[in-house]
Parts: structure tokens; C-alpha cells; sequence
């Protein structure tokens, strides 16, 4: 317990890890500027300072992940260790396995590995059930106390922290806080901590360095020379303070204003008995569950909010156009036909790729930092999972900004409507648009609910130039189907996220439809896919084509089905009720698309306008 | 893992016994289906499985399932290698992928009959038609999964792996092979499927001998209850690949994604 003895063995020592004059940017863009520093064996470095300051940066040049492009990073640990910000777990290894994977890195043999993890993962708090979960299985909390016994196994004399704990409740923090520091103290471990919080700062390190942000660069360095087992609440928090009052710190920190900082998100909450705060603490929050069930921090008031994935900004313009803080994709012809210019001039920052929509990943971190979004939010196109959340925890770490999860299916519509319509601030607009959606959802469900299975309409979702990718029966992407009565003939094996799933041409023939839904993404062309059918020596074998029963859904603002399957599906999905059933629906379509464009995005469409959006597919088929 | 607990042991018991019960069901209904149209339009599943065990006794069916197998198999293997490998490469090297998205493009579009012409007038009728068939219709499927798999790699994994200071190997087999696996396998599971239809359209088309040859002959023959005969022992083939062979392995392999994803 005598830190004493480690504190004098760090001044004696020569420098074993040192940043001399490093430089770095990304893609052209500089992130540090000319930082120089050192840490000794047995000392223990905090670097504080908002986001985009370049801490983390700094930090995986010490792990040796990243090279500088100038100056250069010197590690003389014999053995380095990271506890990243999110838990980073291979989710196809159980706890144990997780653990003992620092120790399959350095070859050591597979019996003392999972003997040396068990030891471990008991030590930060794992019962012995736990270990042989998947990480899917357990909670947020465990997984960082599995990262952290993972970095510990790997018997570090060098242990790099990158915020591993700030997303925790205040008592876990301090649970794992204290094996990290209990190392410190009686093993003399060397740490470096990155924080944006200066009283745990003032905690855990005897050196702190605050680093300014754009470009990064050191604006302050401190020594705390009080030994660790005599530093309390109280402490830290006045040391916090005093740093604060220091004009290089608090210009480091400073919040108002437009930087990107007073979006920077998560408050640095301190979990001491808490007698005043410093002023500078950032502003007010709440704290919101998404429909993952994630609690998550976010500013009382929202201005400006972000989706990765684009049904959210159909959402988001559909509740509060002023609050969308940018496009998923650049704006397609239905949205350049119909948006005012504030929407189409909105920066483009991109879309998740890969499970989350789109296929491709053009998320543009950076772009959403500069946008101003205070919050990015999902819509999950699958069902609402592990993968998913964490997802969306590691971009909420790696942005800094909170992440919710909201469930993208058209039945939950309403309650999406909602719960986001809360989240902005605009709850009356949320519980308007919500009460529309559900009145048209009920009336539909009702309408079909009686049809028996062998008299619903048989429906072909066509994608793609070749029509031979859809959408099989249960997927998000078709789910409209089956919601407007109809049933979908694909049964095939679904593509997660983005979908597409390729069927094959005899299959379609044998399914012969009695409707085709037709999305060829040949935009109006004349050559497309709908106007090649007729013609097509296999479309035209098709009952459907035959029978005039292929069917391009309208579009205005955004498609009325699908790509993306946003809000506007509403109103699709009374086109599609009407479209397979017009004996049980007799909808006044006209009436209905005025009615929706100015409930849901103001804008107040002409009869000849609707008319024209309906005209191009609104043949009503006779039964 | 650990003994799994009695519920899910029930669960797994019942997961055993489902697919019985439908079958039992699906036997019932023909057998109604038979009665109501008669032996020529619909033979009696006792009817079919006779004409089963005749093709058994006759010596036919065991060489046509052996040939269909092969091809279904050859064809399996050369697009599950090729598919996997290109997809791999493509997943690596976007302006690879790029290059090769119209030819997939092509190879998705072209419906298989199509191959089938093709390949019969390539090949000539025999095998090589149908293992060409069967390896060009289910080399996207597999191309297409690798694809996937490598675009969705999460690099956050392998840098955690490197600041262990994990060796190339390691970094392979514990970190990128999992993940690029759990895309790749339901593709092979879906192209292994499609593998069969395939080959035995293949044959029904050009073939002399395979299951497809058989199905021929009995249309010309008129012979429904060998009609019969002939799909059901492709379908049982199938089902038991499926049952026997490929589910226990996904469910193993998908174990780490949980309950709600390990059920197709």
C-alpha cells in the first residue's frame, strides 16, 4: 500500500516510453501537432482533454498500432497491454477463451492459458458461469471486466487505458478502476489513462497532461505528488477544479460556443459524494433507453440529430426537418423532385455498410463531427441484436456521441414515431404522426386479417435490373407485403442488412405470382425493367406480366416500399392494401397521398401531382 | 460448453422430433390427395415407395443417386472453391470486386436453364454438363458470402489482436477465419441445396444416367408412381444432408451468435 516507493522508483528512472515531437494527421487532415512527452517505469500518465483532441491517437502509437508520419514513438516495455474503450471481445470465443487470448498471442501453452485466465477472470469479478458464456450473453459491465482481465493476463509492465470505463455505472467504474490501480500501487504497473474526465484524472495518475483539440497538442502538464491511498473523492474533485482554473485547461475544455466539444456528448460525471461542480461541466442530459433496451446520456435539448442508416432521415425530416444534421446518401430523384432547398443542401455523411444497410459503408465519422449531430440514431433493418448493439456501442465510442437503437420494422412505426418524436423534443408532431400510422395500420390489419391463406394475393418483390433479387418472406425490406395481406412467394435464404437475396428464374416460374412488385433501380429509363417485361421471353411466361399485374410503387420524397423502408411506407402500405385488395379497400388514393405529404412532410401536393405519383402504378387491378 | 440445461435439452429432443411429425403430416395429406385423384394423376405414397424399393431391387437407384451425387458434389466443390476464393480475393481487393460485379452480375441473372443449353452444347450430354450447371449457378451464392464476409471484417478485433502483439497466424485462425466463416458457411449450406436441383435438372435435360435421367424416362413412360419414386429419394437425400450433416455443424458454428440466430 506504500505508493511512495513506486513514486521515487518513476523519478529515478530512465524514460521508457516517449513521444518525441510526433505529428499525425488523417487524410491530409492534422490530428497532432508536435507532442512530446515521457513516462518512466512505475509512473502512471493521465491524458486528458476533449474529444478529437488526439489522445487515443497518441495512445495506439504507444501500442504500436499506429505509426506516426513525423517524430517518432519509443516503447521500451517489455510487455504492453490495451483495455480499449469498447470491450473489443471475439464474440465466437467464450469469456475464457477471451481472456486467455492475450496469453495465445504470446504462445504460451494452452493448459497454463486457461488456468491464468480462470485466476483472472475470478479476480475482476467473473463467476465461474460467466466464463463459459459468449460474449453476446453477457452484459456491458462483464464484458469490460473480461477486456480488462484480457490486458491483465497478458502480465503487462506497461497497461494502456483508452476510457475502457467510461461507459459504465459509477460503481463498476470504481470496482474496476480499483484492480487496475490496486496493480499500480503494489506491483508498480506503469499506466497511461486517457480521460475527458479531470477529477478521475486527478484520481488515478501522478502526471496528467491536458492535450487541446485541432490539431492535437499538449497545452498543460501537472504533477500529483499525493500517494494514491490518500486521495479521495474530495480531492479529486478540488484538483479538477484547480486544473480547470488554469486558463490553457479551461481553454482546452471550453464547451460553449460552436465547437464540436459542446456536442462532444458524455458528461463527465464524477462519482464521488459531490459537493459543487465546476462550472465548466458540460451540459444538461438525461437519460434515454432506445429500443435495444441501452440507457444512454444525451443533451436535454437536441438541435441537431443523425441517422446511419437513411430510413432515419425520412424520420427525422418527417418529425423535425430543421434537426437533421445532414444526408445519409446524396438525395435521390423522389427527393430532388419534392425537398426544399435547406434538405438538398444538407451535407452528405454517409450510411453504415455492411449489417447495417446500404451494403456499402460510406460513414464519414469525421463529416458527422463536423455536422453538429448530438446524436446519431439506427433504425435496425433485422431484428434488434448483439451485433447490432454493439455496433452501436463502439461507434458511440469512437464518435463520442450518444447512439440509439431504434427497431425499423412498419409495424412498430408508431411507436418509433414516438419515442423519437420525445427523444428531439417534438413530442406532440411524434404522437400526431404515430396516431395516423396507427389508425391506417389498424384499419389494413382488420381489412386482410379475415382473408384465408389460399385467397390472399401471391406477391414477387422484383429487385435489381434482372428481377431475380428480392426479398424473402419475413425480411424488413419486403415485410409490406405481408402487411398489406399479400403473401410473399420467395422463400429463400435472406441477406442480412441490405438484403438483395437472389433467387433463382425456375423458382419464380413455379411460384408464378399473381402480383409483381417491381424496383429495378433503372430510375425512369425506357428501357427498364417493368417496360421490358411485355417483351421478355421469360418475364412475359409470367401469369402476372401477362395479366398486367407487375407494378412499379410510386415514389415522392422517398419510395413508397422500400430503399430505404422509411416512414413513407405508411403510405405505401395503403397503396399495396388497395393494389391487391380493391374489393375490401376502396381508398380515395388521391385524397389519401395530399393527406400524407402534408401530414408528415408539409408539403402541400396539387390533385394533378398526386395524381401524376400515383399515375405511373396506380392500375388497380380488378379481382 | 457446458451440459446444456434440461429445458433446452427438451427443446433440443423436440428440435429432433419436428421434423417427423411433419413429415407424418405431409404423408397423411398425399395419401388424401391420392384418394381423391387416383393413381395416375397422384400415386399413393405406398405406391411410390414401392416403385422406390423396385428401383432399389432393379439396381437402378443406387448408381443414379451415386452419379447424381457426384455431380451434385463436383460441382458443389468446384464452386464452393472457386466461389470462396474469388469472393476472398474480391473481399481484399475492392477493384477486383468492382471488376467482377457485371460478371456476377451475368452468373446471378442467367437463369440456370440457360446454363444448361449452354453447357449441353459445350460439353455434350454427360456428366461435365451437369457438374458445369451446378458450379455456375451456385458460384455466386458462395462468391457472394466470401464477399460479405471480408467487407465486414471489424478491424477494431484485429487491432486489439496486433496490440497483443499476435502473430499473423493467430490474427488468421482466432480473429479474420471466424468471422469471414460465419458468412461463408450459410452460403455453402444454401449453394449445397441448390446443387442438387441443379444437377438434376441438368440431367433431366442431358443426361443418360442421374436421378434427372430417371425422372426423364418415367415422363416418358407416363410412370408417375416412378416419377414419384425418383424425387422422393432426391428429397430424402437432401433432408438428410441437411438434418444429418449440415445443421448440427451450423449449430455448432453459430453457438456464439445465440439462441435467436441459431435457428434458420
Amino acid at each position: 500500500m506504500n505508493s511512495s516507493g513506486a513514486l521515487s522508483r518513476q523519478t529515478g528512472d530512465a524514460p521508457l516510453l516517449v513521444w518525441r515531437h510526433v505529428r499525425h494527421g488523417f487524410g491530409g487532415r492534422p490530428v497532432i501537432a508536435d507532442v512530446s512527452m515521457e513516462l518512466a517505469q512505475g509512473g502512471v500518465l493521465t491524458l486528458a482533454g476533449r474529444s478529437g483532441c488526439g489522445k487515443t491517437t497518441l495512445l495506439a502509437m504507444a501500442a504500436g498500432l499506429i505509426i506516426p508520419l513525423e517524430g517518432q514513438v519509443t516503447n521500451g516495455f517489455a510487455r504492453t497491454a490495451c483495455v480499449f474503450q469498447e470491450p473489443r471481445l471475439l464474440p465466437w470465443r467464450t469469456a475464457l477463451a477471451n481472456i486467455a487470448f492475450s496469453l495465445k498471442a504470446r504462445k504460451v501453452p494452452r493448459a497454463e492459458r486457461r488456468e491464468t485466465a480462470a485466476m483472472l477472470g475470478e479476480r475482476v469479478g467473473l463467476r465461474p458461469a460467466d466464463l463459459s458464456k459468449y460474449p453476446h450473453a453477457l452484459s456491458g459491465g462483464m464484458r469490460q471486466r473480461v477486456s480488462l482481465a484480457r490486458a491483465l493476463a497478458a502480465g503487462p509492465d506497461l497497461l494502456l487505458l483508452d476510457e475502457p470505463f467510461s461507459v459504465l455505472d459509477v460503481g463498476l467504474r470504481r470496482e474496476l478502476r480499483a484492480i487496475v490501480m490496486d496493480r499500480v500501487i503494489r506491483d508498480g504497473l506503469t499506466a497511461v489513462f486517457v480521460t475527458h474526465d479531470l477529477a478521475e484524472a486527478a484520481l488515478v495518475s501522478r502526471e496528467i497532461v491536458v492535450l487541446a483539440p485541432s490539431p492535437g497538442r499538449t497545452v498543460f502538464k501537472r504533477t500529483l505528488n499525493r500517494p494514491f491511498a490518500l486521495r479521495d473523492a474530495d480531492y479529486a474533485e478540488e484538483r479538477a477544479a484547480s486544473l480547470l482554473r488554469e486558463p490553457a485547461v479551461a481553454a482546452a475544455f471550453r464547451l460553449n460556443g460552436d465547437g464540436p466539444a459542446a456536442r462532444g456528448g458524455r458528461p463527465a460525471v464524477f462519482d464521488g459524494p459531490q459537493k459543487e461542480k465546476p462550472p465548466v461541466h458540460m451540459p444538461e442530459t438525461r437519460l434515454i433507453t432506445d429500443m435495444a433496451g441501452r440507457k444512454v446520456l444525451v443533451p436535454a435539448r437536441l438541435t441537431k440529430v443523425f441517422g446511419y442508416n437513411p430510413m432515419v432521415t425520412a424520420l427525422v425530416f418527417a418529425l423535425a426537418p430543421e434537426k437533421l444534421a445532414g444526408l445519409g446518401m446524396p438525395p435521390m430523384p423522389p427527393e430532388r423532385m419534392m425537398a426544399d432547398k435547406a434538405y438538398l443542401d444538407l451535407p452528405v455523411l454517409g450510411v453504415m455498410g455492411g449489417l447495417f444497410g446500404g451494403g456499402r459503408r460510406t460513414f464519414d465519422e469525421e463529416a458527422v463531427r463536423r455536422s453538429g449531430a448530438q446524436a446519431v440514431l439506427s433504425l435496425s433493418l433485422s431484428r434488434i441484436d448483439e451485433v447490432e448493439v454493439q455496433a452501436a456501442d463502439a461507434l458511440s465510442a469512437k464518435l463520442g456521441l450518444p447512439v440509439l437503437i431504434y427497431d425499423g420494422a412498419l409495424d412498430r412505426s408508431g411507436e418509433v414515431l414516438r419515442r423519437v418524436g420525445a427523444l428531439i423534443g417534438e413530442e406532440a408532431r411524434g404522437l400526431a404522426l404515430a396516431g395516423y400510422f396507427e389508425e391506417k395500420f389498424e384499419v389494413i390489419r382488420r381489412g386482410v386479417a379475415d382473408i384465408p391463406p389460399e385467397k390472399r394475393r401471391s406477391v414477387y418483390y422484383a429487385q435489381s435490373p434482372t428481377g431475380l433479387l428480392t426479398e424473402p418472406r419475413g425480411a424488413r425490406h419486403g415485410e409490406i407485403i405481408d402487411f398489406a395481406g399479400g403473401r410473399n412467394v420467395a422463400e429463400v435464404f435472406e441477406q442480412r442488412g441490405c438484403g438483395r437475396s437472389p433467387i433463382s428464374a425456375d423458382d419464380l416460374m413455379r411460384w408464378d405470382p399473381d402480383a409483381i412488385l417491381v424496383f429495378s433501380e433503372e430510375g425512369r429509363s425506357p428501357g427498364r425493367l417493368i417496360e421490358r417485361m411485355p417483351d421478355d421471353p421469360f418475364w412475359s411466361r409470367l401469369r402476372a406480366v401477362r395479366e398486367k399485374a407487375a407494378f412499379e410503387p410510386p415514389a415522392g420524397m422517398y419510395h413508397w416500399c422500400d430503399r430505404p423502408p422509411s416512414v413513407n411506407r405508411i403510405i405505401g402500405l395503403v397503396w399495396l392494401s388497395g393494389l391487391l385488395y380493391p374489393d375490401r379497400f376502396d381508398w380515395n388514393m388521391e385524397e389519401e397521398v395530399m393527406r400524407f405529404y402534408e401530414l408528415f412532410y408539409r408539403i402541400a401536393l396539387p390533385r394533378e401531382k398526386a395524381r401524376m405519383l400515383l399515375g405511373a402504378s396506380g392500375r388497380l387491378r380488378c379481382p | 460448453m457446458t451440459p446444456a440445461p434440461p429445458q433446452a435439452e427438451k427443446r433440443a429432443r423436440f428440435d429432433l422430433w419436428a421434423p417427423v411429425l411433419g413429415v407424418a403430416g405431409f404423408l397423411v395429406l398425399w395419401q388424401l390427395g391420392h384418394l381423391a385423384y387416383g393413381s395416375f394423376v397422384l400415386p399413393s405414397p405406398y405406391e411410390t415407395f414401392t416403385a422406390l424399393w423396385e428401383l432399389f431391387l432393379d439396381g437402378r437407384a443406387l448408381p443414379a443417386l451415386w452419379a447424381t451425387t457426384r455431380r451434385a458434389l463436383a460441382g458443389f466443390f468446384l464452386a464452393g472453391l472457386g466461389g470462396s476464393a474469388l469472393g476472398l480475393a474480391a473481399g481484399f481487393f475492392p477493384a477486383f470486386e468492382r471488376a467482377m460485379r457485371p460478371v456476377m452480375a451475368f452468373f446471378l441473372g442467367a437463369p440456370p436453364v440457360a446454363w444448361i443449353v449452354l453447357a449441353l452444347l459445350w460439353f455434350g450430354s454427360g456428366g461435365a454438363a451437369a457438374v458445369f450447371t451446378v458450379a455456375v449457378t451456385t458460384f455466386p451464392v458462395v462468391y457472394a458470402g466470401a464477399v460479405q464476409g471480408v467487407r465486414t471484417l471489424d478491424e477494431d478485433l484485429a487491432a486489439m489482436a496486433r496490440s497483443f502483439g499476435a502473430p499473423p497466424l493467430v490474427l488468421f485462425w482466432d480473429v479474420r477465419a471466424p468471422h469471414i466463416a460465419s458468412y461463408l458457411y450459410p452460403e455453402w449450406v444454401t449453394a449445397l441445396g441448390l446443387s442438387w436441383k441443379a444437377a438434376v435438372m441438368a440431367e433431366l435435360l442431358g443426361a443418360a444416367d442421374g436421378i434427372g435421367a430417371g425422372l426423364a424416362m418415367a415422363r416418358v413412360n407416363l410412370e408417375t408412381a416412378e416419377a414419384m419414386a425418383w424425387v422422393a429419394a432426391v428429397v430424402a437425400m437432401l433432408l438428410f444432408t441437411q438434418h444429418a450433416l449440415l445443421e448440427p455443424v451450423k449449430r455448432r458454428m453459430t453457438a456464439w451468435r445465440g439462441q435467436g440466430d441459431a435457428s434458420p
